[in-house]
């Protein structure tokens, strides 16, 4: 599904304005914060947990961002440094007694066949494999169906690198899958 | 666009997640912030005990086997991280260290700054950094660096010095050894890269090739097909003929075939003969093609004579050349 960047002048309005401006910039970036959470995240972390806590801090630290149109490419950086934390912590929950948390399974729809499950876990094993750049590419760029000038913006780079981290994820992607043992061109016709 | 469809099998964001997440929002930020003095006299004990077994292990050298099919992470010390996926092997202190590697993909973080040294070596090059984020790529096709953030020094092996940064493209080092650019051909073919870029590699590969060297023989090999995809006739006879006077034979049937076709395309009769009499037993495909020349050039006996012999030796004969031989025999 294709995401757009949610206007400027909402950041104006909350930098400016009270709660109820703050809450409608809240409301515009959190469907964006929630996505990157979720597919960047990947299966491992709850992206409610981190999408909050990115959420959180935008309201707390907003005033930090010193130009509207750095805000997106802040918002993302942000996220990306709170999913780390996430990882880190999940890393670490994992050696301390007590109970085990289950697999976050809101992403999961029940209505999904086995057979997409399936397919679904085998593409977050080859995600995770690629270097974040990467990762961050292809889920920007072909999942939320951004221009590499839009995502150029998003992650404070040049478009020239996002087309080449673009690229290069894509072959490292197809690398992974095919290093799962699938053969990804008869799967792809069977999937299709 | 196989990548983007295999993507697309991930499930989509939760619908109702982010409403969830904005209701939790708004319960937080109506409650008071809590505060956690303990919790940071805790974090900044651990940090001093981390910082003085840092302090104690700066300069302890190490050597770490990188070897693992799946990204791994690795703490090298606490101000260089990396993450592989390939084989190699990391060495020296914390402050300073050298990857050797081999295949496959290592990505460097180095906090800047810090007085530490990272260097990435494959056969074709050498990646220096003081403070970067950086990435190395080796596989057939040469050794690629690219920077995320800051630069690094890359020395290629065949001498070529270049400083890459975040908005440069990535940089590629060419393998130079003959076998290695062998290797870098046969990837490029097999992603259908340019005809001008696999014949690049190949020139430089005979270039470094011992004449007479099987290498020289596969390099030879690879050139005359891919001159043969671009229809270039006479420089593909050209390396037929290399091929053959370097005393190569592994391939020969391959190659004397195809300058065969190449020369009956134009019109050049006689040395396609030449070529299929370097076989054995050249195919019947092929006789039939050097006939159909000699018939257009209008040297109808010599392929009468090849006709014949073919039906003689009880060759499945198409009906249109046997029909052709009946009546060139009638009287």
């Amino acid at each position: 599904m294709r995401r757009t960047t949610p206007s400027l002048s909402l950041f104006v309005d909350a930098i400016e304005g009270g709660d109820r401006e703050l809450d409608a910039l809240a409301a515009a970036w959190l469907p964006h914060v929630y996505a990157w959470c979720h597919r960047l995240g990947g299966p491992a972390l709850d992206p409610e947990d981190a999408a909050h806590e990115v959420m959180l801090i935008m309201c707390r630290s907003l005033h930090k961002v010193h130009a509207p149109e750095v805000f997106g490419t802040w918002l993302f950086a942000t996220t990306r440094g709170t999913l780390a934390n996430h990882r880190r912590k999940a890393w670490f929950r994992k050696w301390l007694p007590g109970p085990v948390r289950d697999r976050p399974t809101t992403a999961w729809s029940p209505l999904r066949t086995a057979e997409a499950a399936q397919a679904a876990d085998q593409v977050w094993d080859a995600l995770a494999t690629l270097p974040e750049a990467q990762r961050e590419a292809l889920v920007l760029c072909v999942l939320e169906e951004r221009s590499s000038r839009e995502v150029a913006e998003l992650l404070g780079v040049p478009q020239g690198t996002v087309k080449s981290r673009l690229r290069l994820g894509r072959r490292a992607f197809r690398d992974a899958l095919v290093a799962q043992g699938l053969d990804v061109d008869v799967l792809l016709e069977e999937v299709g | 666009m196989q990548t983007d469809d295999w993507l697309n099998q991930l499930p989509p964001p939760d619908p109702d997640g982010a409403e969830r997440v904005r209701a939790r929002l708004q319960a937080s930020r109506q409650a008071p912030r809590r505060r956690w003095p303990l919790a940071l006299a805790a974090t900044g004990a651990v940090a001093a005990v981390a910082a003085a077994a840092l302090l104690t292990l700066r300069e302890t050298p190490r050597t770490e086997a990188l070897d693992a099919v799946q990204s791994v992470h690795v703490a090298w010390s606490a101000d260089v991280q990396l993450d592989y996926q390939g084989v190699g092997v990391a060495e020296g202190t914390p402050a300073d260290l050298v990857v050797q590697w081999q295949e496959g993909i290592v990505r460097a973080e180095v906090a800047p700054n810090q007085g530490n040294r990272v260097q990435v070596r494959t056969t074709e090059a050498v990646v220096t950094v003081v403070g970067t984020v950086f990435a190395v790529e080796r596989s057939p096709l040469g050794t690629t660096t690219w920077v995320d953030r800051g630069q690094v020094h890359v020395r290629c092996a065949d001498g070529t010095e270049h400083d890459v940064t975040p908005d440069a493209d990535a940089v590629t080092c060419l393998p130079v050894r003959p076998g290695a650019l062998l290797g870098r051909a046969d990837a490029l073919i097999a992603r259908d890269a340019e005809l001008d870029i696999v014949l690049d590699t190949l020139a430089r590969g005979l270039d470094a090739a011992v004449p007479g060297s099987s290498t020289e023989g596969e390099l030879l090999a690879r050139r005359l097909e891919q001159e043969a995809r671009g229809g270039d006739a006479a420089s593909a006879q050209g390396t037929a003929t290399a091929y053959v006077a370097g005393g190569h034979t592994l391939r020969l049937d391959t190659v004397a075939r195809t300058a065969a076709r190449l020369a009956t395309q134009d019109a050049r009769c006689d040395e396609a003969a030449a070529w299929l009499a370097r076989l054995d037993a050249p195919p019947l495909d092929d006789r039939l093609g050097l006939a159909r020349c000699w018939t257009d050039r209008g040297d109808l006996e010599r392929a009468e004579a090849l006709l014949r012999s073919a039906r003689g030796a009880g060759e499945p004969l198409p009906e249109s050349w046997l029909r052709w031989l009946d009546a060139v025999e009638a009287p």
